[in-house]
């Protein structure tokens, strides 16, 4: 190593032709004079691949044998299943076409208020100075026509307490508490009585 | 290396061969399998989802067939209650048998004209026109309300006064069936 250091002097400068001479060695024969031989790393970088390979692969298959014994598992379970679970969904067909026709009988029964609740409602909240003329239930509400008596000041007066009696009605649930209408007033010269019309919408009626 | 030395070389080598040749048989099953955890992953997932589906139908339908024949008893039920369209003479008949229940006086009936049926059942219109006093005609509409056959009142109006009977024009649907 110190030689390559150290600075060559022009004078020793090495020939141009180097020094000839016979070279008899036969390699094939010579003793592997090398401490570790080059098989030893060639052997161990080919067993290390193989155990790579090898172990990529074991894990790789255990993996799918674990999925596979998971799948099995799901199979049995779906043979257990399938066969009460298909009966119970003819089952819940039949359910179903029996619940739609419950549901259209319901539906038609309950889309028109009970007139009859309805009457006996108005009859029994009637004010003492109020006469019911006519009752009259349509689509878009319920017409009542009153006779009130008193003077009239004091009949118009009667008349708007009972809209509000109405108003303020939790049974009328089928009405639109909003929707109550005084719709006229009139004074009726033969019997002297204020005759009013009210009108008490329906939920979701058709607009006029 | 040439042709002449591979067999030398070889026979001086044979666990670096070995393993080569069990690493290259390694390295094909690799990639010959490589798909299949993929597909055996995808069929976990399609039974599971399978295996959850039916798990849950039986879950769910623990009362199911107690509430399938509830819903068939009361479609029996409805069954009875329900008018026939065409029957004209019996549907008349429901009428003045509330008339003479409720002591009213029915003074016009009429059935009309049939509508298109919507689903598994049909509206059959009536206009009734009776009279009375005020507690038979209510019992009346009563009756009628939550009598032998499904009724709505489409309009109703009453009118009278203290003294005379009440006057009760009703349109009415009966549900039938076709």
């Amino acid at each position: 190593m110190l030689t390559l250091l150290k600075r060559k002097s022009k004078g020793t400068a090495s020939p141009a032709v180097p020094a000839w001479h016979p070279n008899f060695r036969d390699y094939d024969r010579l003793p592997d004079v090398k401490t570790v031989r080059t098989a030893f790393f060639i052997n161990v970088a080919a067993i290390a691949i193989c155990l790579s390979l090898a172990t990529y692969l074991a894990s790789h298959e255990w993996q799918l044998h674990v999925v596979r014994s998971q799948i099995a598992t799901r199979q049995a379970e779906i043979d257990r299943d399938k066969k009460p679970s298909d009966a119970q969904v003819v089952i819940y067909r039949k359910f179903q076409a029996e619940e739609a026709r419950v549901k259209d009988v319901e539906a038609f029964v309950t889309s028109r208020p009970l007139v009859s609740e309805l009457l006996i409602r108005i009859a029994r909240t009637l004010p003492e100075n109020i006469a019911l003329n006519s009752f009259d239930l349509r689509s878009v509400g319920l017409v009542l026509k009153l006779a009130v008596r008193g003077s009239p000041e004091d009949a118009a007066g009667y008349a708007t307490a009972y809209l509000d009696q109405l108003r303020a009605d939790p049974t009328l649930t089928a009405f639109d508490h909003d929707k109550f209408e005084f719709v006229s007033q009139a004074r009726d010269p033969a019997t002297n009585r204020l005759a009013v019309e009210f009108l008490l919408h329906v939920k979701g009626a058709p607009k006029k | 290396m040439t042709k002449v030395q591979l067999p030398s070389w070889v026979r001086r080598n044979p666990v670096a061969i070995a393993a080569g040749a069990m690493s290259l048989v390694l390295a094909v099953t690799i990639f010959l399998r490589a798909d299949a955890l993929a597909q055996a992953n995808a069929t976990l997932d399609e039974k599971s989802t399978q295996a959850r589906r039916y798990d849950l139908n039986l879950t769910n339908a623990t009362q199911l067939k107690e509430q399938a024949e509830a819903l068939s008893a009361a479609n029996r039920e409805i069954q009875s209650r329900l008018i026939r369209a065409a029957q004209l003479g019996i549907n008349q008949q429901y009428f003045y048998k509330l008339e003479s229940e409720y002591g009213v006086k029915l003074s016009e009936l009429r059935q009309q004209p049939r509508t298109q049926p919507s689903g598994a059942f049909v509206s059959v219109g009536f206009s009734v026109n009776v009279q009375g006093d005020f507690p038979s005609v209510v019992a009346f509409l009563r009756g009628l309300e939550q009598g032998a056959h499904y009724c709505r009142i489409i309009s109703a109006t009453c009118t009278g006064d203290r003294t005379g009977p009440v006057s009760l024009v009703v349109n009415l649907e009966l549900l039938g069936q076709p």
